[in-house]
């Protein structure tokens, strides 16, 4: 219930409504998905994904469906990464091969974040490298003293999703800052796919 | 017969291999099917928490190529 409250009152504090729209989220929607894996996301990740052994956040806004690996305050980081997640975004009902993806980062730093120290890059394997791009640093109310509490965002290319589910290991860097994605985390960006992808009901 | 079951074996095990790289090839290949753009305007006008920032990005960028458009427009004026 605590769990709840606090991924509740994190979502409304961070879903600013943008100009001539409200897009804040009813926690009463927020869905627990842990959803089993179909054809077309194993034939989209390139091989049978298992059964994610943890759950993401599934909620729906009208007609778009909205996937979260875990909620904006949730520690899925090590430090001095707090948080990492995926969001899967798709409209309508049904299976989603191309639903919007985009990752976050929760860190904490004397400055906001932009150009070279939020260019974003993503390693699959310790092979696959990947420069996504410069993430968007906005900040959130938990800043204190000289520490700015920051949530970074950047929209992520599909097939650098896909390969990702298939992956064993996810690690990156934003600037100069290396950070993994802990095991029990890319179990709930697993769960994040499968939910876009096979039309998980919410 | 004893000769004929490690031979089936050792086919079924190429048959495998070269089904898991033509699926890692199409997944290597696969084209996102929206740009950047479009992307990046559905992550802003969705309740994801803090991806409000990418909305107020592409406003100062949309502006800055409006502007630009104008600077080009009015350099090509007689």
């Amino acid at each position: 219930v605590s769990r709840s409250l606090a991924l509740a009152a994190g979502l409304l504090l961070l879903a600013h409504p943008a100009a001539g729209q409200s897009n804040t989220i009813d926690s009463r929607n927020i869905q627990r998905v842990r959803p089993a894996s179909c054809a077309l996301s194993d034939s989209l990740a390139g091989r049978p994904i298992p059964r994610p052994g943890r759950y993401a956040l599934g909620w729906r806004e009208v007609t778009v469906n909205n996937f979260a690996s875990d909620g904006p305050f949730s520690l899925t980081g090590y430090k001095p990464i707090d948080g990492i997640i995926l969001t899967a975004i798709s409209e309508g009902p049904g299976p989603h091969p191309d639903a919007v993806y985009a990752l976050q980062l929760r860190l904490k730093d004397t400055v906001l974040r932009d150009g070279g120290a939020a260019a974003l890059v993503i390693i699959l394997d310790d092979t696959l490298r990947t420069e996504v791009g410069d993430m968007l640093a906005s900040e959130t109310p938990f800043s204190r003293g000289n520490k700015i509490d920051q949530m970074l965002t950047q929209a992520l290319p599909t097939r650098l999703v896909r390969r990702m589910m298939a992956a064993t290991k996810v690690s990156g860097s934003i600037g100069a800052t290396p950070f993994t994605v802990p095991p029990r985390t890319l179990e709930t960006f697993r769960a994040v796919f499968i939910g876009a992808t096979c039309g998980e009901r919410l | 017969m004893r000769t004929l079951l490690p031979a089936l074996l050792l086919l079924a095990a190429a048959c495998g291999t070269g089904t898991n790289t033509r699926a890692t090839d199409s997944v290597l290949a696969a084209r996102d099917t929206l740009t950047r753009h479009q992307k990046d305007s559905i992550i802003a006008q969705s309740a994801v928490p803090g991806a409000n920032v990418v909305g107020r990005a592409m406003a100062v960028q949309d502006s800055g190529a409006a502007h630009q458009a104008a600077v080009d427009s009015a350099a090509r004026e007689p």
